[in-house]
């Protein structure tokens, strides 16, 4: 008899497990329909953003969110940092951003793509759209937003094509597109002269070029990243591009048979060239190295970035790899030149001032 | 009524510790389980208990398989008093005691005001009801000993095995635990099987003894047939010698 | 229950008296958080029926933000504390957690599998289902090596959990190696990382179907897990099927660990260090200690979140505060030797 309870009690448990299980995965799918409705504003408009949504936005928008750093470079780009209401936590400290718009320091950072979104922070600064990543974790936050009746525009601005889309959507929406079309003109004609420069040069003598990245001198990327493409851009091949999956380490005997003519260190490389070297003495094999073609690029106004001001990254490098063609061009008068245009601070000014910084 | 094992056998991996070992256990009786260390009385017990399954043979318990019970049927028939234990949560002499109560209770209960008290009334059977508040972890081996045999106690069941419960005891406890046992099988009318190392204990207490040797019962009967100075000094492997002291027998040393 | 005894009576007391401190820990947190509340406006928008402040930027930042988060760090807090003394207390070991089965890696490796083939949409829930089913398979993948493996079940237990979490976190880092650096490794990385973050109230709902019956079911069973702590051979004397017994509560236990971390991501010390707090404050016995961990849980976990979105502007990651505060708490009850409850 009782046995057959004990039984019973066991079977309640298991039962209740079960369905306890049934009602998650029910209660799962109901998120779906809690969509709120749109607020019917009396001026609004409606636009595609770059994950094929449709955001309704206000027809003017004066308070903008940017939350991850080359969002709010592209922001920069158009001229829009006076709307910024609240900004990634990195960008309130970059020289670039500081030197240009130095309010920026005041503004509410409300996290980044590493930590996550801090959604009572974005609604605080009362904006008027948010610009948010495209990573599968940014739905939640969509969401959330959603429920706050706070627009999300969702931006992909990866590779150069994307890059373009995003910053002609930014400045449409912030206001800014004379600026966003001119920036992006300017982008166009400096690879076009790149290119044009570079017919002078034969693909058999193309520059072999390693960049060492993020992730340590021994990591590098293939062709999923931005600085794949600035590479081939400059002229060069990138030695690593059979690697997939953004940054991955890779063995020091790779690199040294890969043999680069040139080793360019990513601004967000921490390794020095010469400790590099000095850990392993095989990488003095590699011509790079025994040519003294060893450069870092210039870490100020990340040029990295799928961002417009990449134009001066690509002029750069290919003067890097290629001085014989740039013998009629000095790239930093003309960076200084960009910048004072677009900017309103040259850029040997922003570099001065944030080495001014480092040393306080 | 009685406890029966037939033909009981087990093996570490080749080495036979258990030989096909035939007794029974009748209520109101105490059996005396001798042997020496590795003779195999623990192994035999914890087969009772159903805690190691024989290889060879059978136990009943009024003629049914002690397999076919649930667990805690079987516990409110069978009550064990292990050797030691290693403690590791710091309970109290009284809530250790009432686990004993837990072949009587379902699933979701917990001890009722009626549990703590034969729990109470066990520990004072035993003579430690003013330890009962005491940490379990900070009492000398033999009051855990003590400890054991109450929650038995509490446990009410109708056979007690127990290994070696005077191990830790000091000479007054050793006998003050055996004649609680004693009544407890008279008022009770049940059985108890108690592997033991003294067989001056047995001599004071024992209704029949088992003598185990190498895992063979060598000798089963009562005390008058069993525990002779022959039988003895076979089973330890040394000479000793029973002699009569004021009508009572013990077993001595040459 | 008999209130005859005076330790019963101060537990008792002391039970109460953490109840309080969690709804106090509860109230104050409602007013935590980047966006400014007034505490009287609050008081009155809650005052009044919910149609009527739904609408409201005030409150509805609080009512579909801040409120399904803290509730949901209290319950993910209650359900791996209560686990975590389940654990410690059936396999006799004061340095078990809730993860020794391989949960946490299953439901890590889920969710990743789940953030790999879901599109850009569907993330909200085939992520956390993914993350739970195969977080329970971890789980039985434990127990069916431990089965099939002579010696000591508990033993057997906590090796096959270490060899089941290893492969599976082997796994999680074969994944995060192939993925997308785009959209799915990041994605991972976030999601392993923890947080509450991902609150809304269907989250919340899901969490109080899984898990509230589960922290029931353990506190009706409490007393049972003493009898469990006593070792296998005496449970079995004692009447309880140690095995089936054994098997029901870990998966009372995966189920619940597995419903909370599939939503909350990994959240570090709580399940390992909560229970020895609770049984400083009410000794040894389950009856107190599972209750007690369930609130100490609660009110730990709610605190720390409380720091993790109020503090800086940014979130910071749950995990980092859990072991900032819970290590050296943990340290200064060994060497203070308040883990009495332990041998």
């Amino acid at each position: 008899m009782l046995k057959v309870i004990e039984r019973r009690y066991i079977s309640y448990v298991v039962l209740i497990a079960l369905l306890g299980s049934l009602l998650l995965m029910g209660g799962c799918q109901q998120t779906a329909v809690e969509t709120s409705t749109p607020d019917e504003a009396v001026q609004a408009r409606t636009i595609v953003d770059q994950a094929g949504r449709e955001v309704t936005l206000p027809l003017e928008v004066n308070r903008v969110i940017s939350t991850w750093r080359p969002c709010t470079f592209l922001v920069y780009a158009v001229g829009g940092q006076e709307k910024l209401v609240g900004v990634d936590i990195g960008s309130t400290k970059a020289p670039f951003t500081t030197a240009v718009y130095p309010e920026i320091a005041d503004l509410a950072q409300v996290g980044d793509k590493k930590s996550g979104i801090n959604v009572e922070e974005v609604v605080a600064a009362n904006p008027d759209v948010v610009f948010v990543w495209s990573g599968k974790d940014s739905e939640n936050l969509i969401n959330q937003l959603e429920q706050q009746k706070i627009p999300a525009v969702v931006l992909i601005p990866e590779s150069a094509d994307q890059m373009r889309e995003a910053t002609l959507l930014i400045g449409e929406i912030m206001g800014c597109s004379p600026q966003a079309e001119k920036i992006l003109k300017y982008y166009d004609d400096t690879l076009a002269l790149v290119a044009e420069k570079l017919k002078e040069v034969p693909e058999s003598e193309r520059k072999k070029v390693f960049l060492a990245g993020a992730d340590g001198f021994l990591s590098s990327c293939g062709t999923d990243f931005y600085q794949h493409y600035l590479i081939e851009q400059s002229g060069g091949i990138n030695v690593a591009a059979e690697l997939t999956g953004g940054w991955q380490e890779v063995s020091a005997e790779q690199v040294v048979s890969w043999n680069p003519d040139v080793i360019i260190l990513d601004p967000y490389c921490k390794d020095k060239p010469e400790d590099a070297v000095k850990m392993n003495p095989g990488l003095k094999a590699i011509t790079a190295v025994q040519a003294g073609s060893v450069h870092n690029f210039p870490s100020v106004g990340q040029w990295t970035f799928p961002i417009p001001q990449s134009a001066m990254g690509v002029l750069w490098l290919s003067e890097k790899l290629y001085p014989d063609l740039y013998e009629d061009l000095d790239v930093a008068a003309e960076a200084d030149k960009y910048y004072k245009d677009f900017f309103g601070v040259t850029y040997s000014d922003i570099v001065n001032s944030a080495s001014a910084n480092a040393d306080k | 009524m009685s406890l029966d094992v037939e033909n009981l056998s087990f093996s570490y991996g080749e080495r036979r510790v258990v030989d096909q070992c035939c007794f029974s256990l009748d209520k109101g009786q105490i059996v005396c389980l001798l042997g020496r260390n590795g003779s195999g009385k623990t192994t035999l017990l914890r087969m009772i208990n159903r805690s190691l399954l024989p290889e060879e043979g059978r136990i009943t318990i009024d003629g049914t398989d002690i397999r076919h019970f649930t667990r805690k049927h079987l516990a409110r028939l069978i009550a064990f008093v292990p050797q030691g234990h290693n403690a590791v949560f710091a309970y109290t002499a009284r809530d250790m005691t009432v686990m004993g109560r837990n072949p009587h209770m379902h699933l979701f209960a917990r001890p009722s005001q009626q549990d703590y008290q034969l729990a109470e009334a066990a520990l004072r059977q035993v003579g430690i009801s003013e330890l009962k508040d005491r940490c379990y972890m900070d009492m000398s081996g033999g009051e855990r000993q003590l400890v054991f045999l109450a929650r038995a106690l509490a446990q009410q069941a109708s056979y007690y095995l127990l290994d070696e419960p005077t191990a830790h005891l000091d000479f007054y406890n050793q006998h003050a635990l055996m004649k609680t046992l004693c009544q407890i099988v008279e008022q009770q009318g049940s059985g108890a099987l108690i592997a033991l190392h003294d067989p001056n204990l047995a001599f004071c207490y024992a209704d029949q003894v088992i003598m185990l040797h190498q895992g063979r019962i060598v000798s089963v009967g009562s005390v008058a047939d069993t525990m002779t100075s022959s039988n003895l000094s076979q089973l330890y492997n040394m000479q000793l010698k029973v002699v009569s002291l004021d009508g009572q027998k013990m077993v001595m040393a040459k | 229950m008999p209130i005859n005894s005076s330790a019963n009576r101060r537990n008792a007391i002391r039970m109460v008296l953490a109840g309080l401190a969690v709804l106090g820990i509860f109230c104050l947190s409602m007013f935590i958080g980047r966006y400014h509340i007034e505490a009287g406006r609050l008081v009155q928008l809650l005052t009044t029926a919910p149609d009527a402040w739904l609408d409201h930027p005030d409150t509805s930042v609080f009512y579909y933000i801040r409120l399904p988060r803290i509730i949901m760090a209290g319950i993910v807090g209650a359900g791996l504390s209560a686990a975590g003394a389940l654990f410690q207390g059936m396999f006799r070991n004061p340095l078990v957690s809730p993860d020794i089965l391989g949960v946490s890696s299953g439901c890590c490796l889920g969710a990743a599998l789940g953030i790999i083939i879901s599109g850009q949409v569907g993330m909200a829930y085939l992520v956390p289902l993914l993350a739970f089913i195969v977080g329970i398979i971890a789980m039985f993948l434990a127990y069916g090596i431990a089965k099939i493996s002579p010696g000591d079940q508990v033993v057997m237990l906590i090796l096959a959990g270490i060899v089941v979490g290893g492969f599976f976190e082997a796994a999680l880092s074969f994944i995060k190696y192939t993925a997308d650096p785009y959209e799915d490794l990041p994605a991972i990385v976030f999601w392993i990382m923890g947080g509450f973050f991902r609150a809304n109230w269907s989250v919340v709902l899901n969490l109080l179907i899984g898990v509230l019956p589960c922290l029931l079911l353990l506190h009706l069973l409490a007393w049972k897990i003493n009898i469990l702590s006593l070792g296998d051979e005496e449970a079995g004397s004692l009447g309880i099927n140690v095995k089936v017994f054994r098997f029901l509560l870990l998966c009372l236990a995966t189920f619940m660990v597995a419903g909370c971390v599939s939503v909350s991501g990994t959240i570090g010390w709580v399940g390992l260090v909560v229970p020895h707090i609770a049984r400083l404050l009410s000794g040894a016995d389950h009856r107190y200690v599972m209750p007690m961990s369930m609130l100490v849980g609660a009110g730990f976990v709610m605190l720390m979140d409380n720091l993790a979105r109020g503090l800086t502007s940014a979130e910071i990651p749950i995990s980092i505060l859990t072991a900032a505060v819970g290590t050296p708490f943990f340290a200064y009850l060994l060497i203070k030797g308040r883990g009495q409850a332990w041998k």
